[in-house]
C-alpha cells in the first residue's frame, strides 16, 4: 500500500503521562461532580494512532482541542476533525477509530457526532454521512479485519 | 546413551522427550561420564545417514549437547575438530542451521587457533550464497561475521586479499535491518582497519543501495533498531574516507532534487558530514551544481520545515569550500550570493526576505566570507535604511541588519570593521525604529527588530558608549517589567542575560533593584511569578547570590509579618532553594560564592522564624523547605562550617542561648524542646532533626553527643511521657530515636532504651491512665532505635505493642506507631546513609508479628477492624515474598474488601496489589471473587466508604490483573468486567473516570 502523505507536518505535543506516575490530590471528602469536558474527551483522543504514520492524531494535529464540542449535562459530544490532505483516504477510519474510543470510554448515556472539518476533504459530507450512521458503524465493527485495524489504532504506547 | 540418542531422533525437537533426552545427555558430559567425542562416535551413523532428516537431527543433537555444556569441559582440540567438522558439512543443507550455530558459539564462547580462523570466512564465502537463505539462516550467518571481527580482528587482517572482496560481494542484497546494521560495522571496520582501496567501489555500491534509509520499525519494535541507527550507520559508512567522495557526492547531490523530504535531508546530511573527510576536489568538481540545488530548493522550501536545514547546509559548505583555499570560497560565495544580492537590490521582491536569509547562512561561520559580503552590500544597505522608506521596506532592512549584527557578534569582530563606521546610524536608526508611531502591520515586527539590533549593538565589543548602553538596558527593564505581551518580556529577559556577561554592573545597580521593587510593592500582581523568575534568572547570570538571597529573606519577612498566605511565601523560599541549587551546579568549581551566602541567609532566617515562634503567632508551613536549604549548604560546605553551624544550632535549641544579631523580644522564651511550646516554636525542631541527620559522624560525636547528656534525654522522655501534645511528642520522640541511632556507644544507648521502656513506658501502658498516645509514640519510636540495631529484645516488646491494638482508643496510634517502625522514610534523608537493616531480621520480626495479629483476629468474637489495617499496614511494609503466613493472611485481606471502612479497604487493596505484581500465583485461584468484589468497589454508589482512593486502587487493581493472567483465565470475566465498568465511566470525579477508561480498555484488548 502506498502511504497517501508521505511526509506529514509533525506538530508538538504536550508529554503524555503515565496513568500511574499521576500524583493525584485526594480530597477524599469531596465527591461534587467534576463535569466530563472538552479536554478530558481530548485527552481521551489525543494517543489514538494514525493507520498510517507510527504518530498520533494529536502529533498531526488532526484533533485539536478547539474543535471538541462537550454538553455533559445534555448527554452530548462531537468532534470534528481535520485530515491532513484532502483527499485523505483513511479520514472515514480515523473517524471510525475516534468513535470507536468514545464508545468504549464513555458513558452510554452521551450522543457522540464526528465530523470531518467543513472544506477539509474532498468528500466531507459523504464521510459526515457514513461516520454518524449508527447501522454502517455497528456493521463495520462487525468485520474483524477491520476492527483488528482499529484496536490497531487505539493502542496506547508506553 | 544411545536410547537418548534414539528417543531424540525420533521425536521431533519441540517435544518433551526430545528435550528430557537432551537435557540428560548434557548432564552426562557436564558430570563427565561420557565426552563429546564418545558422543560422535555413538552418532557416526546418523552423522552419515543417507537419510536428510535423520543426518539434520544428529547433527542437531552433537551442535545443541556441545553449546550447551559447560565451557571448562571443552578443550581447544574438541573445539578445533567439532569447528572443522561444521565447516565441512556447510554444504549440507539439511543440518545448515545447526552447523552455523555450532560455529557461531565457537567463535563467540571459545579460543580457536588462528589458522583455522581464517578458514571460518574462507568456507563461508565459498560454500554459502547466503541471499538464497532464510531470515534465520541469514542473521546466524552475519553473526558469525560480527564475532570474527569482534574478535579476531588481527587475523582477518592477515587475510584482507581473501576477506574483504569475499564479504563485499556476498553480503549483497541482504534486507534483514539486524543483518544490515552488521554490514555497516563492518564495512566501517574494513574501511578503518583493512585495505579497501582495491574495492572501493564495490564497497560503495553495497552501501549507497541503501540510501534513503526507509525503515519503520515494526510496532513493539522487538529487534530494537531505529531508523536513526541506521541511518547512522549508513553515514558513518559514506563518510568514513575521502575515497568515496568521487562516487558519493555526485549521487547525493542528484538526489537533493528527489520528491521526497527524507531523501533531501539524508543526502543534506551526508553531503555535510563528508566535508571534514571527503575529498576537496570531489567538491569543487561538483561547485555550480551543488550551489544551484542548494539555492533553488532554499527558495522553493523557503518557509516550509525544509528551510533551515538547507539554511544550515548552506552555512556549513562555506567551511567546506573554505578547505579549498579563498579561491574557491570565491567561487562559491559568488555562486552562492549573487542572484540572491540582486533579488535584494530592489527591496520588493518577494523573495526578498529567503535571499536574506541564504546571504546571512553564507557569511554566518566564516570569517573570510562574511568580510568579503559585509564589505560588499553594508555601504548600499545604509543608504537606503536612512532614505524614507515604507515600514515593510525599512521592517525588512532592519531586520537584516539586526540579522548581519547577530552574526558579527558571533564572528566576534573587531574594530576595523566596516560596521564600526556606521555606528551612529545604526543606533539612530533602531531607536528610530520603535518608535514609529503609525498602526500598521509591521509595528510589531519592527519593534522586535529594534530590540533585537539593540541588544546587539550593546554585546559588540566598544560599539556603543556606556550611558547609551544604560539607555538599551533600562529600555529592556522597562519592558520586562511592564510590557503586557510576554513575547517581548520574554525577548528582554534573555536579553538583559545576554548583556549580563559584560554589562554585570549595570544589570545589578539597575535590573535588580528595579525588579526587587516590584516584588516589594505588589505582591497579588498576577506578573509576580514573571517578575520573581527573572529576578532568579538575572542572579543567577550575574553571580549575585548573596545580595537577592537576603533580599528575597527580606521580603519573607515582610511576608510573615502583614500575614500573606502560605503560598506566597513558600514561592518565595522556593526561589531562594532554586537559586542556591541552580548556583551550585553553575558554579561546580567555585562553590565558595555559594557557601559565602550561608551567614546570611542562617542568621536572618533563623532570626526570622524564632522571632515569629515567640512572638506566638501561627506555625509556619514552609520550615520543610528551609530544613532543605539548610540542607543543600550542608552539602556544599567543608567540616569545619558544618560543624560550627551545628554547635550553633545545639546553642540555639538545646542551651536555649540565641545569637546577639537575633535581637529577640518575644513575650514568652524560646524552648521548643519544652512539652508546653507552642506549636509555632515545635515545629521548628525539623530544622534541628534535618541538620542532626545531615552532619558527618565525627560531627556528631564531637558536638551533639557532648551537648546532649542522659540526663536532658531523661527530661524529654519524662516531658513526653508526661505530656497530651502528640505533636510534640513525635518531634522530640524522632530527634531522640535519631539520636540513639547516631550515638556511638550502642551498648550502653540500648540498655538505656530498654530501661525507659520498662520503668516509664510499661508504668503508664499497663496503668488505667487514660492518657498514653504520646507514650506510644515515644515507645514507637525508641523501637525504631531497637529495631534499626537488630536488638533481639525488640520482637518482645512489639509483641506488647500490637497487643494494644484491640484496645479501641489506642489502635490507632498503636497502628501509626508500626509504620513509624517499619518505615524507610520517617527522616528526611535517604535512610541507608543513617542505617542498614538486617534483613533476615526484618523478616523474622515481620512474620512473628504477622502470626502475633492473625492469632489475635481469630481469638476475638467480633472482627477487630484495626487489627485488619494493621495487618494491611504490616504487609505493604514488609516483603512480600519473605512472609510466611501467606495463606493465612490471604483469606482475612479478602474478607477486609467486603468491609465498609475506607481505611481497611485501603490497607487490604494496597496489599493485594503487592502480592498480584510480587507473586500473582498466589491470587489465581482466587480471581473470580477477587474480581466480583473490585468491581462493587468502583462504584461509589454502593457506600459512602468507597472513597476516591479505594475506587482509584481498585481500578488500579483490575488494571494490574488484567496484565498479570493469562488471557483465557480472564476471558470468562471479560464482559461482566466492562458491563459493570461502564457505570464508573460516569463517576463525579475526573481521575477515577480516567483510571476507568485506561483500565476498560485494557480489558476491551484481551482476546483469545
Amino acid at each position: 500500500m502506498t502511504v497517501l502523505n508521505a511526509n506529514p507536518v509533525v506538530y508538538e505535543v504536550s508529554k503524555k503521562i503515565n496513568i500511574n506516575d499521576i500524583k493525584y490530590n485526594i480530597n477524599e471528602g469531596d465527591e461534587t461532580r467534576e463535569p466530563i469536558d472538552a479536554e478530558e474527551i481530548f485527552e481521551l483522543i489525543r494517543t489514538i494512532n494514525d493507520p498510517e504514520h507510527p504518530l498520533t492524531l494529536e502529533q498531526l494535529n488532526v484533533i485539536r482541542l478547539e474543535s471538541i464540542h462537550v454538553e455533559d449535562s445534555n448527554n452530548y459530544v462531537s468532534v470534528t476533525f481535520f485530515p491532513t490532505i484532502p483527499h485523505c483516504s483513511m479520514a472515514t477510519l480515523i473517524g471510525l477509530c475516534i468513535r470507536v474510543r468514545l464508545l468504549r470510554s464513555l458513558p452510554s448515556r452521551f450522543k457522540i457526532d464526528i465530523f470531518v472539518a467543513e472544506g477539509t476533504h474532498q468528500s466531507d459530507a459523504a464521510v459526515n454521512k457514513q461516520l454518524n450512521d449508527k447501522e454502517r458503524v455497528a456493521a463495520a465493527l462487525e468485520n474483524s479485519h477491520l476492527l483488528k485495524v482499529v484496536n490497531q489504532c487505539l493502542i496506547e504506547k508506553e | 546413551m544411545i536410547s537418548e540418542i534414539q528417543t531424540f531422533i525420533e521425536n521431533k525437537s519441540n517435544t518433551k522427550e526430545a528435550f528430557d533426552s537432551l537435557n540428560q545427555m548434557i548432564q552426562y558430559v557436564n558430570n563427565k561420564k561420557v565426552t563429546i567425542l564418545m558422543i560422535v562416535e555413538d552418532l557416526s551413523d546418523t552423522l552419515v545417514n543417507t537419510d536428510p532428516k535423520i543426518r539434520a537431527k544428529g547433527v542437531e543433537l552433537l551442535i545443541k549437547v556441545f553449546s550447551n555444556c559447560d565451557v571448562s569441559i571443552i578443550t581447544p582440540k574438541i573445539a578445533s575438530v567439532i569447528l572443522k567438522f561444521c565447516l565441512e558439512r556447510l554444504n549440507d543443507l539439511h543440518s545448515l542451521q545447526s552447523l552455523l550455530e555450532g560455529i557461531l558459539y565457537i567463535t563467540e564462547n571459545l579460543e580457536i587457533d588462528s589458522e583455522i580462523v581464517n578458514d571460518i570466512p574462507k568456507t563461508l564465502f565459498d560454500e554459502l550464497t547466503i541471499q538464497g537463505y532464510q531470515q534465520t539462516v541469514r542473521h546466524v550467518i552475519f553473526k558469525i561475521y560480527d564475532s570474527l571481527v569482534e574478535k579476531y580482528l588481527s587475523e582477518l587482517k592477515k587475510i584482507e586479499d581473501i576477506f574483504v572482496p569475499g564479504f563485499v560481494q556476498t553480503v549483497e542484497g541482504e534486507k534483514d535491518p539486524r543483518n544490515i546494521m552488521i554490514i555497516f560495522k563492518i564495512i566501517k571496520i574494513i574501511l578503518k582497519e583493512m585495505n579497501y582501496k582495491p574495492y572501493i567501489e564495490d564497497i560503495f555500491e553495497i552501501v549507497f543501495c541503501y540510501f534513503p534509509i526507509s525503515f519503520k520499525s515494526p510496532p513493539g519494535n522487538v529487534i530494537k533498531i531505529t531508523t536513526e541507527d541506521l541511518k547512522n550507520g549508513l553515514r558513518e559508512c559514506l563518510t568514513a574516507v575521502p575515497e568515496i567522495s568521487k562516487f558519493a557526492i555526485p549521487q547525493l547531490i542528484e538526489k537533493l532534487s528527489s520528491r521526497l523530504d527524507n531523501t533531501k535531508r539524508d543526502s543534506i546530511d551526508i553531503l555535510v558530514a563528508g566535508g571534514e573527510k571527503y575529498d576537496i576536489e570531489d567538491y569543487i568538481n561538483n561547485l555550480e551544481k551543488l550551489t544551484e540545488i542548494l539555492r533553488d530548493e532554499a527558495f522553493d522550501n523557503a518557509g516550509e520545515s525544509l528551510e533551515s536545514l538547507y539554511l544550515d547546509a548552506i552555512s556549513s559548505f562555506t567551511n567546506i569550500y573554505s578547505r579549498g583555499g579563498n579561491e574557491c570560497l570565491d567561487k562559491y560565495i559568488k555562486e552562492m550570493t549573487s542572484k540572491p544580492i540582486s533579488y535584494i537590490k530592489d527591496y520588493g521582491h518577494p523573495r526578498g526576505k529567503f535571499s536574506r536569509n541564504i546571504i546571512c547562512a553564507v557569511i554566518k561561520e566564516n570569517e573570510y566570507a562574511f568580510n568579503k559580503i559585509i564589505n560588499e552590500i553594508f555601504p548600499d544597505l545604509m543608504d537606503k535604511i536612512e532614505q524614507p522608506n515604507p515600514p515593510s521596506v525599512q521592517s525588512f532592512l532592519m531586520e537584516y541588519v539586526r540579522s548581519i549584527l547577530s552574526i558579527a557578534n558571533l564572528r566576534f569582530i573587531g574594530k576595523d570593521n566596516i560596521i564600526y563606521q556606521y555606528k551612529d546610524i545604526l543606533f539612530k536608526e533602531f531607536n528610530e525604529l520603535k518608535k514609529s508611531d503609525d498602526d500598521n502591520d509591521f509595528k510589531k515586527d519592527m519593534e522586535i527588530s529594534s530590540i533585537g539590533g539593540l541588544y546587539e549593538m550593546a554585546n559588540l565589543e566598544e560599539f556603543l558608549p556606556a550611558d547609551q548602553i544604560k539607555d538599551i538596558i533600562n529600555d529592556f527593564n522597562n519592558k520586562l517589567l511592564s510590557d503586557s505581551r510576554e513575547e517581548i518580556r520574554k525577548l528582554c529577559l534573555k536579553n538583559i542575560l545576554g548583556l549580563s556577561m559584560k554589562n554585570s554592573d549595570l544589570i545589578t545597580t539597575i535590573t535588580l533593584p528595579l525588579l526587587y521593587n516590584k516584588l516589594q510593592a505588589d505582591m497579588i500582581d498576577s506578573n509576580y511569578e514573571w517578575v520573581l523568575q527573572s529576578y532568579e534568572d538575572i542572579t543567577i547570570e550575574c553571580k549575585f547570590y548573596e545580595d537577592t538571597i537576603s533580599k528575597l529573606i527580606s521580603l519573607y519577612e515582610d511576608g510573615i509579618n502583614g500575614k500573606q498566605n502560605t503560598d506566597y511565601l513558600t514561592k518565595l523560599l522556593e526561589s531562594v532553594k532554586n537559586i542556591i541549587d541552580r548556583g551550585i551546579q553553575k558554579e561546580i568549581n567555585n562553590k565558595d560564592i555559594i557557601v559565602n551566602c550561608f551567614p546570611i541567609f542562617k542568621d536572618n532566617i533563623l532570626r526570622i522564624v524564632i522571632h515569629n515562634s515567640v512572638q506566638q503567632r501561627e506555625e509556619l508551613q514552609n520550615i520543610d523547605i528551609i530544613s532543605l536549604i539548610f540542607q543543600k549548604f550542608q552539602s556544599i560546605m567543608d567540616e569545619d562550617k558544618n560543624k560550627e553551624f551545628n554547635e550553633e544550632i545545639l546553642n540555639i535549641f538545646v542551651n536555649k542561648k540565641l545569637l546577639n544579631s537575633m535581637d529577640i523580644d518575644g513575650n514568652i522564651e524560646f524552648n521548643p524542646l519544652n512539652e508546653n511550646s507552642p506549636k509555632a516554636q515545635t515545629c521548628l525542631l525539623n530544622i534541628l532533626i534535618s541538620i542532626t541527620c545531615n552532619i558527618s559522624q565525627d560531627i556528631f560525636n564531637n558536638t551533639t553527643a557532648k551537648v546532649i547528656n542522659e540526663e536532658f534525654l531523661n527530661t524529654l522522655v519524662k516531658s513526653i511521657i508526661n505530656t497530651l501534645n502528640s505533636n510534640y511528642a513525635n518531634l522530640v520522640s524522632k530527634f531522640i530515636s535519631l539520636y540513639c541511632i547516631r550515638f556511638n556507644d550502642e551498648k550502653c544507648i540500648q540498655n538505656r532504651i530498654k530501661a525507659w521502656i520498662e520503668n516509664d513506658i510499661y508504668s503508664v501502658i499497663n496503668s488505667n491512665m487514660v492518657f498514653k498516645e504520646t507514650t506510644i509514640i515515644l515507645f514507637s519510636w525508641f523501637l525504631k532505635v531497637l529495631f534499626v540495631k537488630s536488638n533481639p529484645d525488640v520482637s518482645k516488646y512489639t509483641l506488647d505493642l500490637i497487643n494494644l491494638i484491640p484496645n479501641e482508643s489506642h489502635a490507632t496510634s498503636c497502628v501509626n506507631g508500626m509504620k513509624t517502625i517499619f518505615d524507610v522514610e520517617t527522616f528526611p534523608i535517604e535512610a541507608n546513609s543513617l542505617y542498614t537493616i538486617d534483613t533476615e531480621f526484618e523478616g523474622n520480626l515481620i512474620n512473628t508479628l504477622l502470626n502475633e495479629l492473625i492469632v489475635i483476629y481469630k481469638s476475638s468474637e467480633i472482627k477487630n477492624i484495626h487489627v485488619i489495617v494493621a495487618l494491611g499496614v504490616l504487609l505493604k511494609l514488609s516483603n512480600v515474598k519473605s512472609i510466611t503466613c501467606k495463606e493465612e493472611v490471604k483469606p482475612i485481606m479478602l474478607y477486609a474488601l467486603t468491609l465498609e471502612d475506607s481505611s481497611v479497604l485501603v490497607s487490604s487493596l494496597e496489599f493485594l496489589i503487592v502480592l498480584t505484581s510480587a507473586l500473582p500465583n498466589e491470587l489465581r485461584s482466587d480471581l473470580f471473587i477477587l474480581i466480583k468484589y473490585l468491581l462493587r468497589l468502583t462504584k461509589a454508589k454502593n457506600s459512602l466508604a468507597y472513597t476516591i482512593k479505594v475506587r482509584v486502587l481498585s481500578l488500579r487493581f483490575l488494571d494490574l490483573i488484567s496484565k498479570t493472567y493469562d488471557n483465557y483465565e480472564l476471558l470468562p470475566m471479560k464482559q461482566n468486567v466492562i458491563n459493570e465498568l461502564d457505570c464508573v465511566l460516569d463517576d463525579n470525579k475526573k481521575y477515577v473516570r480516567k483510571m476507568a477508561v485506561h483500565c476498560r480498555n485494557q480489558w476491551f484488548t484481551l482476546v483469545n
